[in-house]
């Protein structure tokens, strides 16, 4: 089966064709750097089954952040039998520059020029046609959204994996192809058959490149270092700049010829634009945007697990008499009933929250955001792009910490992912909701509000000590392009959000269905046991951990255990507290026994604060080492155990 | 006359001459489009003065003020004192001096924003303003800076 790989520019369009040419339904957005992985899958053409890999976007093959590095190490490692370079034509002559440098490596290339509805609006026209020609390689005009130029692009593909031709380098000034087979003939003369493709090999070497640098023998490296040193001398600039100029000035050359702008009116983007970074408006609109985030989420999802909620406690008797008296019943009104219900009950906040997040993304308002916060995240030591790892984490900790590969520096990655966890998750949701609507039915979303802010403040603190202590301050450089505003489509923001919802779904039917059966064997065994007794197997184990908790005002061992499983998967704390009790109904009754106010917060507290769930942890350590993922199970649970004692101590002396 | 990026106003504009920065990041700048010869625009300033956008082509690209100082763009003008500025057509664009002197030059109708024309007259300096020629002396036209589109 024949392998293509789609590459491109940031935010050019690359997933949204993928998911159009597959059917699959890979995340989109407007912001650069949505794609941090290569995903795979298939397409049928001419009665033939082609595999397709999406890749990151990248400017260029010199990668910069380990996004970038994926996208590059896969065209030029992996070697594609072709690959599609997605165009953005709004932005021609930035997408050429990479055309040519794949183009260059004698690739199959077919160039999907996308966004072909915009142009248009934008007074953009290209002659397509001629400019194929010149570069030797087919032109699709695609509308990958619109889901427009599809056959043609198959098409296309088919014919250039059977008979595509390699493109030649092209021909830059006479005085820099002078020195490019000269470097080329050191090449060849003492690698005599190391190398595909001398000419690129040449050029890669002229722009500096350290890996394939590495590649050749110091001798080699020598004689070419004379060489390029004599023709920095000539050009008065550092080689690699040289290599980039001379590919900008034959792209100019290649936009002179083949592409027309008219003028036209300032668009809505940019009028949105002028609103949104205005100097006192974009503060105000910034947090007002955040503030409707969160309170749409709350007031509208209340309304819905209202009713789910009454769906379950009705569910839960109406099988409590059915199955009278016994295990069974036991298992399936305690276990699954009231331990998975009392989770899935907040399906809505989940799906709602991931439809704002979504909707924000498809906007195009992160790179605004990041734009409106870049200086106050590096006065704490993090970074602007830093910022939409942070929103993203608001829905769940492990793609927004996958999302930090776009940030270039080392340093401010890993301060970006130690302190994500904070950032309170989805899935701490329901235990706030449960806790705040026991112990402040008046002003629960207040409350909330609060741990939110909490997170926010302590993961600042975080980045803070992290900044004086473990890293030297170092200078990082922050670019990145601020896409126009798009107006996402319903169907698209609802089927990210559709898909959250069910992950949210498949995860109660499997780690918390699991954990809940678990949890109700522990708390039915040994037989013949009170369920959920302190003899119980669970209740022994409750009890033996439970001291570490009682300077922090809940020291009962079901909140341990609670706890204690919450770091499968942070729902569990409301899973385990609903097996052990029974559904949401009970708890209301059940949990003021056992809690006060203060305590009650001093819960939520660390239940916002304490170690990532597994799935986290296992995040983190994929993406910086065992190592700190060690560091932040420790350092999150010193921080929930530091900071709950503050807010129990304090609290029980105010009230 | 060459500024750096950071130094614009919001809807200034100018020509990319160059930038500098060492090899790895400039190589970034140039892949992302700061391009010598493009013409770029400060199109937003963040809230709290850092970043600033520009626009390159079609393409709003913001960076920080800091790397913004180090990219030096032609504004296509030059802002000198009278005295020195080359002969010809010129707006004045400042004048550096007391409330007197400035009445003064304003009732010869000779204020900021006012377009005329420089030149010399056996070693003197005139400008040229609502069909007037107004004689200036060395010392005063020192104090006006005016703007020179080139
Ligand atoms: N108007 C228009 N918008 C498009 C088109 N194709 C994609 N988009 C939008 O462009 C934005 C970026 O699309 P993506 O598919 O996420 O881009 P990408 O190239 O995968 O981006 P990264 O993964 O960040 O590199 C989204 O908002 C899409 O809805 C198109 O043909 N026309
Ligand atoms: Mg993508």
């Amino acid at each position: 089966m024949n392998t293509v790989a789609i590459c491109g520019n940031p935010n050019s369009g690359k997933t949204t064709l993928f998911n159009a040419l597959t059917g699959s339904h890979q995340q989109v957005g407007n912001w650069p750097g949505v794609t941090v992985e290569k995903k795979v899958g298939k397409f049928k053409a001419a009665e033939k089954t082609i595999s397709i890999v999406d890749l990151p976007g990248t400017y260029s093959l010199t990668a910069n952040s380990i996004d970038e590095r994926i996208a590059r190490d896969f065209i030029i490692k992996e070697n594609p039998d072709a690959v599609i370079v997605v165009v953005d034509q709004t932005n021609l002559e930035r997408n050429l520059y990479l055309v040519l440098e794949i183009l260059e490596m004698k690739k199959k290339v077919v160039l999907a020029f996308n966004m072909s509805d915009e142009t248009q609006r934008r007074g953009i026209s290209i002659n397509t046609e001629n400019l194929a020609k010149e570069l030797g390689v087919k032109i699709v005009k695609t509308s990958a959204s619109k889901k427009e130029g599809l056959n043609e692009l198959k098409q296309a593909i088919i014919q250039t994996l059977e008979n595509g031709k390699e493109t030649q380098l092209f021909s830059y000034s006479e005085k820099f192809m002078k020195y490019l087979s000269q470097t080329e003939e050191i090449l060849k003369k003492h690698h005599s058959d190391n190398f595909v493709d001398y000419g690129w090999t040449a050029l890669k070497i002229l722009e500096g490149d350290t890996e394939i640098k590495d590649s050749v023998s110091q001798e080699t490296m020598q004689d070419i270092d004379k060489l390029t040193a004599s023709m920095s001398q000539e050009f008065k600039e550092d080689p690699s700049i040289i290599v980039s100029e001379e590919k900008y000035k034959f792209i100019s050359s290649l936009s002179k010829k083949y592409v027309t702008r008219k003028k036209v009116n300032e668009s809505w983007s940019d009028k949105v634009d002028k609103v949104v970074t205005n100097k006192w408006l974009g503060i105000p609109i910034f947090l007002l945007v955040m503030w409707l985030t969160f309170t749409l989420t709350f007031t509208i999802g209340d309304i819905f697990n209202g009713m789910l909620d009454e769906g379950f406690v009705a569910l839960g008797e109406w099988a409590g008499a059915k199955l009278g008296e016994g295990m069974l019943s036991s298992f399936i009104v305690n276990g699954i009933i009231g331990g998975v219900g009392s989770v899935v009950v907040f399906l809505p906040n989940i799906f709602l929250l991931f439809l704002f997040i979504s909707f924000l993304g498809d906007v195009g308002y992160m790179p605004r955001a990041a734009f409106v916060m870049d200086k106050l995240m590096t006065k704490i030591g993090l970074h602007g792009k830093s910022f939409i790892p942070m929103i993203l984490g608001f829905g769940c900790s492990i793609p927004a910490i996958m999302s930090t590969r776009t940030l270039e520096s080392k340093r401010d990655r890993i301060v970006t992912i130690l302190v994500n966890p904070f950032m309170s998750c989805a899935a701490r949701l329901p235990v706030y909701t449960l806790v705040a609507g026991i112990f402040f039915p008046q002003n629960a979303g207040f409350v909330i509000f609060t741990l939110y802010v909490l997170g926010i403040l302590i993961s600042i603190i975080s980045a803070l000590i992290f900044k004086k202590t473990l890293f030297k301050n170092e200078e990082s450089v922050f670019i990145m392009e601020l896409p126009p505003y798009r107006l996402p489509s319903i169907k698209s923001i609802l089927s990210e959000a559709g898909m959250r919802a069910f992950m949210f779904l498949k995860k109660a039917g499997t780690v918390i269905f699991a954990a809940v059966i678990v949890i109700w064997l522990l708390a039915s065994l040994p037989a013949g046991v009170e369920y959920a007794g302190e003899e119980s197997i669970i209740g022994i184990f409750g009890k033996i951990i439970s001291p570490i908790f009682k300077p922090l005002g809940f020291g009962f061992w079901q909140a341990s255990v609670s706890l204690f499983f919450g770091f499968l998967a942070k729902e569990v704390v409301t899973g385990t507290m609903g097996t052990l009790f029974g559904g949401e109904e009970i708890l209301s009754q059940v949990l003021p026994q056992f809690f006060n106010s203060v305590s009650a917060y001093a819960f939520l507290v660390f239940t916002l604060l304490y170690t990532p769930c597994v799935a986290t942890i296992g995040t983190i350590k994929q993406e910086i080492g065992a190592k700190w993922a060690l560091f932040s199970v420790i350092y999150s649970f010193a921080a929930a155990y530091v900071v709950s004692f503050i807010v129990f101590t304090i609290g029980s002396i105010i009230f | 006359m060459l500024v750096p990026l950071s130094s614009l106003k919001i809807g200034m504009k100018g020509k990319i001459q160059s930038i500098d920065f060492e090899e790895q990041v400039k190589e970034r700048f140039l892949a992302m489009g700061f391009v010598p010869g493009k013409d770029i625009e400060l199109v937003h300033v963040s809230p709290f003065g850092d970043p600033m956008v520009f626009l390159i082509d079609d393409n709003k690209i913001m960076i920080r003020r800091e790397q913004a100082g180090k990219i030096l763009i032609d504004v296509g003008f030059l802002i000198e004192t009278l005295f020195s500025i080359p002969d010809g057509m010129c707006e004045v664009f400042t004048i550096d001096s007391g409330m007197m002197l400035y009445e003064r030059l304003k009732s010869l109708g000779i204020y900021p924003g006012i377009t005329g024309e420089k030149h010399l007259y056996k070693g003197k300096i005139f400008f040229r303003t609502n069909q007037k020629d107004i004689l200036l002396g060395k010392r005063i036209s020192r104090k006006i800076l005016c703007k020179k589109y080139v």
